[in-house]
């Protein structure tokens, strides 16, 4: 059964609200449907541009803190309290990532592989026949920094800004035909798809489910038409930037 | 008064919260008399929630009742129109438009006082829906629904001043830049 894409529910989708199982579905919906894609990707980018205007405020000078005869420096020592936290803050060491757990795509494995062993690097050069990814990458804010090849099955590293990190496996001569499917959980989320002698593979773990499904929904449709409506794609996947959370 | 973790939170959030100031007063001036007016009164509190979403709930709950103790005396309280049917807001939604993120902001500032106040807690502060229903005090639904009215809403200031523009496509832009 379809399901619902009321405002309602589309304004809740984008703003990560709903269960991964509802992102889901609704995103398998979203890949189906242009008019509906363009209706999100508008959400997308109001959201967007509404978080952003914070972005451009000169702050005010903090408040002079009331003083007592008895407290009369207490403001300088608070003022250098606040700059000792805020340097604390700055230097902290990050958070660990989640345990590894096995499920059944065996991509997750490699994935997980990948990221353990830190196999990174920059400058890494895409195949030319995948030169379609590089802009929509691009527009995700997720960087190629692995590429490796073993028989058929090739596999793309991407890295962002902060704790995220993404792959994309394809491999040749698939034989089955599926429609765009999506298995999103808090921990892992896993797209696949087929496109002629095409399997694509997508793995990522803890990244926003609805960053996850636009990122997936993107390259679906890159991969079908590699020239179709890229530039609304760029915004959808632009507006769609959410730091992950290992 | 603050501990050292509370103090760090706030200078975490100064800047979401001038933010949010901004979205709640039509002017410079009156956004930061209030940001300055909530750090004090922060600063100043006897006690202060020890969990961090309660802490940060507590302080964008002192500058939302500042503010909305400012209008009270002015006579000018914000109201949320809960009854308006959702569908109806929505007949011309700019779906195959790419916004401008200036059209954005100056539609912004011409919204109700109640959908800048929805859309800047959850898009400006960054709260969930249950955490912005626990601050206004109603259901998550209601949020659900005022988000969806106030972004429709926005989106219709936008089309009536026709400041929607649409981005270049990628493959124009080389076509012109092959030609040049």
């Amino acid at each position: 059964m379809r399901p619902e894409t009321s405002d309602r529910v589309l304004n809740a989708f984008i703003d990560g609200e709903l269960s991964p199982a509802e992102v889901a579905r609704i995103s398998v919906v979203i890949a189906d449907d242009p008019t509906l894609a363009q209706r999100v990707a508008h959400l997308h980018q109001i959201k967007a541009a509404v978080s952003a205007m914070p972005d451009d405020l000169v702050l005010p000078a903090p408040p002079m803190p009331r003083q007592d005869k008895k407290g009369k420096f207490r403001g300088v020592r608070a003022l250098i309290a606040g700059c000792a936290l805020l340097l604390a803050v700055f230097w902290s060491a990050p958070v660990t990532g989640p345990a590894y757990q096995d499920t059944a795509s065996p991509f997750i494995g490699q994935h997980d592989h990948w990221v353990s062993q830190g196999a990174e690097r920059d400058g890494v050069v895409l195949p030319e026949s995948f030169d379609w990814l590089r802009p929509l990458m691009h527009a995700s804010g997720l960087k190629l920094v692995h590429y490796s090849q073993e028989g058929n099955l090739q596999h793309f590293g991407f890295k962002g800004v902060n704790a995220c990190r993404l792959s994309l496996f394809v491999s040749s001569e698939a034989a089955a035909v599926s429609p765009f499917q999506l298995s999103l959980t808090e921990q892992v989320q896993h797209a696949q798809w087929y496109i002629g002698t095409l399997a694509f593979d997508m793995i990522a773990r803890d990244m926003a489910p609805v960053r996850f499904a636009t990122v997936a929904t993107a390259l679906y449709h890159g991969s079908q038409d590699h020239a179709a409506d890229e530039a609304l794609q760029i915004a959808f996947l632009q507006a769609a930037r959410l730091p992950c959370t290992a | 008064m603050l501990d050292k973790s509370q103090q760090g939170l706030m200078l975490e959030m100064r800047r979401k919260l001038f933010g949010y100031a901004c979205a709640l007063s039509r002017d410079m001036s009156s956004a930061e008399d209030l940001y300055q007016e909530t750090l004090l009164r922060a600063m100043s509190a006897t006690a202060a929630p020890d969990n961090e979403v309660a802490y940060r709930v507590w302080m964008f709950r002192i500058m939302r009742n500042l503010w909305v103790d400012g209008l009270r005396a002015e006579g000018r309280l914000p109201e949320f129109d809960d009854s308006t049917e959702i569908d109806n807001l929505s007949a011309n939604k700019g779906d195959d438009l790419v916004v401008n993120a200036l059209a954005v902001r100056q539609a912004f500032q011409r919204l109700s006082k109640a959908h800048r106040d929805i859309l800047a807690l959850v898009d400006i502060c960054g709260f969930s829906y249950a955490d912005a229903a626990e601050m206004l005090d109603v259901p998550t639904g209601t949020i659900m629904s005022r988000m969806s009215r106030a972004r429709a809403a926005l989106t219709k200031l936008m089309q009536d001043e026709i400041k929607i523009v649409s981005l270049p496509l990628r493959r124009t832009q080389r076509k012109l830049g092959d030609k040049g």
